[in-house]
């Protein structure tokens, strides 16, 4: 066949093609000709039911529930866990073929996760952000990482609702921290950070402004500020939490416990921050920040979360898990309960 | 055994340069096709829906001008700013079921996109509903829906979607325009009360308003309930859009009122595999059908959303669900 001929043939190939395909769409697809049907649907009422006890298996890793306990997950041989604690179902969620979840979060004001798929087999090891709709049962796609170190895993997710912006830190064998940023239009960018590793980190509710510690020093910085933050000359500072009016709370460490905790907001300078002494100092780990402000020291020993202001106190069984909504999950051997603040 | 080998090694070869040579060819002459052929629909719909993005604009800018593109998206929309007749407006509509507790829900389906319907036949039940936090912050619609014990509502008004000059950062604190709710007027951005300007108001008596109207109109018309947005989609019974209306395909939120009285919300998805989402002209033709008198578009995109009984019945296109804003519609519980 002369190649002339050939490339003839092929001209002709792609245009009929292309025109084929376009003319189905413009006339059939896009036709605003072309009728909907619209059907009648009953609206029937949901029952509100209680919540019960859950129990989890004994090898169940990683127990988080959603905002309002609505839902509880766990990872059992590497699979992904979600039970109903309204009914008591359990599902299994499962990632795309030939890959697993190999991290998830739960969104702070609603019954959604965010999912990261990792292939399980594949050298390239590519990281796929999925954000699952509980009630709906569904799974929508949010971003490929494309991130050309196979061993990058994900650590941390911090996001806000208002903006949309959601923070991924991905962290590596010896590697330095990557912080992503998604925005709500899906387009990604590399963060900048000062220290080369990063622990906590948290991202204000109204603006697009993270705040993050750095591991080693244990000093914090902000993305919209030059400086780490200062206060009072104190050395090591810890993030403990942040209230949806985007106080940020901070703890002065001594000795890996924090005795005192600073917070206000990271636009303001640090001298107007409020602060307040704990009677006991503590691992930042047993203290936590509600989305209203309120902070709550965890005693262990004795089974009590202490709201710090009001001094009220909430008795738990066994071991504290987290906080939601209106209470406190608590776990006793494979029974987890659920005890409203007090 | 060698002739074959070689028979075989040119093959693939023809067919590695016959790939590459048809995906290069496509992907050049694909974009003249529908920026310069005769698939309308197409050049319509590719243009209008890709300047709405943020990223992918350059697939239109790349091969027409600026001109050309704006004489794209405008040549659809020309009619409906015709026609803004409010003379005896609403003067078609009756209130007929005032007492009538009943709701109905249809579903639509279509090739390109999937919506909701509810049917409110009193039409007094709506209500302006807004974020608690105004200027801080925006609020999910089946927020602002729980707050004010609503048995259903779907998204409302305008709002900005800059903070501090970066786009897409907006949190739906701020509405544009106007926002009244229950003969309050939370926001007012409209300095002249004379200047007409595109509403979705309600009567005290509950008739729907739409189009461009004034403050000094709506405050005579006895207006208790207001948003801004447009364009209005029915008026006195007519059709406004005579083509696609310019905007693409996209999720979209409408309220409509029909000659009893009875309130349509309609909400339809976007964005999305299994609802690309629908034109202005679609949506026009659609509340059309269902009876509507008078209609307008609402606030669609990522903030299309519709609630019934404290659950979210469509699929927000935003990947983390729900949208936050200022303003909605709501139907009161009773």
């Amino acid at each position: 066949m002369k190649w002339k001929k050939r490339i003839y043939i092929w001209i002709i190939l792609s245009l009929s093609l292309q025109c084929s395909i376009l003319f189905y769409i413009n006339h059939y697809f896009l036709n605003t000709d072309s009728k909907a049907t619209t059907k009648r649907v009953n609206l029937d009422k949901h029952k509100q039911t209680k919540k019960s006890n859950i129990n989890v298996p004994v090898d169940a890793k990683k127990i988080l529930v959603s905002y309002d306990a609505k839902y509880l997950s766990y990872y059992v041989n590497g699979e992904l866990k979600i039970v109903n604690c309204e009914d008591g179902s359990i599902k299994n969620i499962e990632g795309e073929e030939g890959t697993k979840i190999s991290f998830y979060k739960w969104l702070p004001d609603r019954n959604r996760m965010l999912l990261v798929e990792k292939e399980i087999l594949d050298e390239s090891s590519n990281l796929v952000l999925y954000s699952y709709d509980l009630s709906k049962e569904e799974k929508v796609k949010v971003k490929d990482l494309s991130l050309t170190d196979s061993k990058a895993e994900v650590d941390d997710i911090q996001l806000s609702i208002l903006t949309e912006f959601k923070y991924i830190k991905v962290s590596s064998q010896g590697e330095r921290s990557s912080i992503y940023k998604i925005g709500r239009m899906k387009d990604m960018t590399k963060i900048n950070t000062t220290p080369k590793y990063v622990s906590n980190m948290l991202l204000t509710r109204r603006e697009d402004n993270l705040v993050y510690e750095g591991a080693v020093y244990n000093k914090i910085y902000a993305t919209q500020l030059k400086e780490f933050i200062s206060v009072e000359g104190i050395d090591k500072l810890t993030l403990i939490g942040s209230d949806d009016d985007d106080n940020m709370y901070v703890g002065k460490l001594k000795s890996g416990l924090v005795s005192k905790v600073y917070y206000g907001k990271i636009s303001e300078d640090t001298s107007k921050w409020k602060s307040f002494d704990l009677k006991e100092a503590t691992l930042k780990n047993n203290l936590f920040v509600s989305s209203i402000g309120k902070v709550y020291q965890d005693d262990a020993l004795e089974g009590v979360l202490k709201e710090i202001n009001s001094g009220t106190e909430t008795k738990y069984e066994g071991k504290l898990l987290q906080l939601y909504n209106e209470g406190v999950v608590c776990q006793v051997n494979n029974k987890i309960s659920f005890v409203t603040f007090k | 055994m060698k002739k074959n080998k070689r028979k075989r090694k040119i093959k693939m070869k023809l067919v590695i340069i016959f790939v590459i040579f048809e995906t290069v060819f496509t992907a050049i002459t694909a974009p003249f096709i529908v920026y310069y052929g005769p698939f309308e629909n197409v050049k319509t719909e590719v243009v209008g829906s890709v300047m709405t993005t943020l990223t992918l604009q350059w697939l239109a800018t790349t091969f027409l001008s600026k001109e050309k593109i704006n004489q794209i998206l405008k040549d659809q929309t020309a009619i409906s700013i015709m026609q803004n007749t409010t003379e005896g407006q609403n003067s078609g509509v009756q209130v007929k079921n005032k007492n009538d507790n009943s709701i109905e829900r249809y579903d639509v389906d279509s090739k390109k996109f999937k919506g909701y319907i509810l049917i409110i036949n009193d039409p007094t039940r709506i209500k302006v509903g807004f974020s608690s936090k105004l200027g801080l912050e925006g609020e999910r619609t089946s927020v602002i829906a729980k707050t004010n014990n609503a048995i259903a509502a779907i998204n409302g008004g305008s709002f900005t979607d800059k903070v501090n000059g970066k786009k897409w950062a907006g949190t739906g604190a701020n509405a544009l325009g106007v926002l009244m709710s229950k003969g309050k007027n939370k926001i007012n951005d409209i300095k002249d009360e004379n200047v007409k300007t595109n509403v979705a108001a309600l009567t005290k008596s509950g008739k729907l308003l739409v189009g461009p109207h004034s403050i000094k109109e709506m405050k005579a018309s006895g207006v208790t309930e207001a948003v801004s947005f447009g364009p209005a989609l029915i008026v006195n019974g007519k059709k406004t859009i005579d083509d696609n209306g310019g905007w693409g395909s996209s999720g979209r939120t409408a309220i409509a009122q029909r000659k009893d009285g009875a309130i349509i919300l309609l909400v339809i998805d976007g964005r999305q595999i299994g609802s690309l989402g629908a034109t202005l002209q679609e949506v026009q033709d659609e509340l059309y059908n269902m009876g509507a008198v008078n209609a307008t578009n609402l606030d669609g995109g990522s903030s299309a959303t519709m609630v019934y009984d404290d659950e979210v019945i469509n699929n927000p296109s935003d990947s983390l669900g729900e949208r936050s804003i200022p303003s909605i519609f709501y139907v009161e519980r009773r």
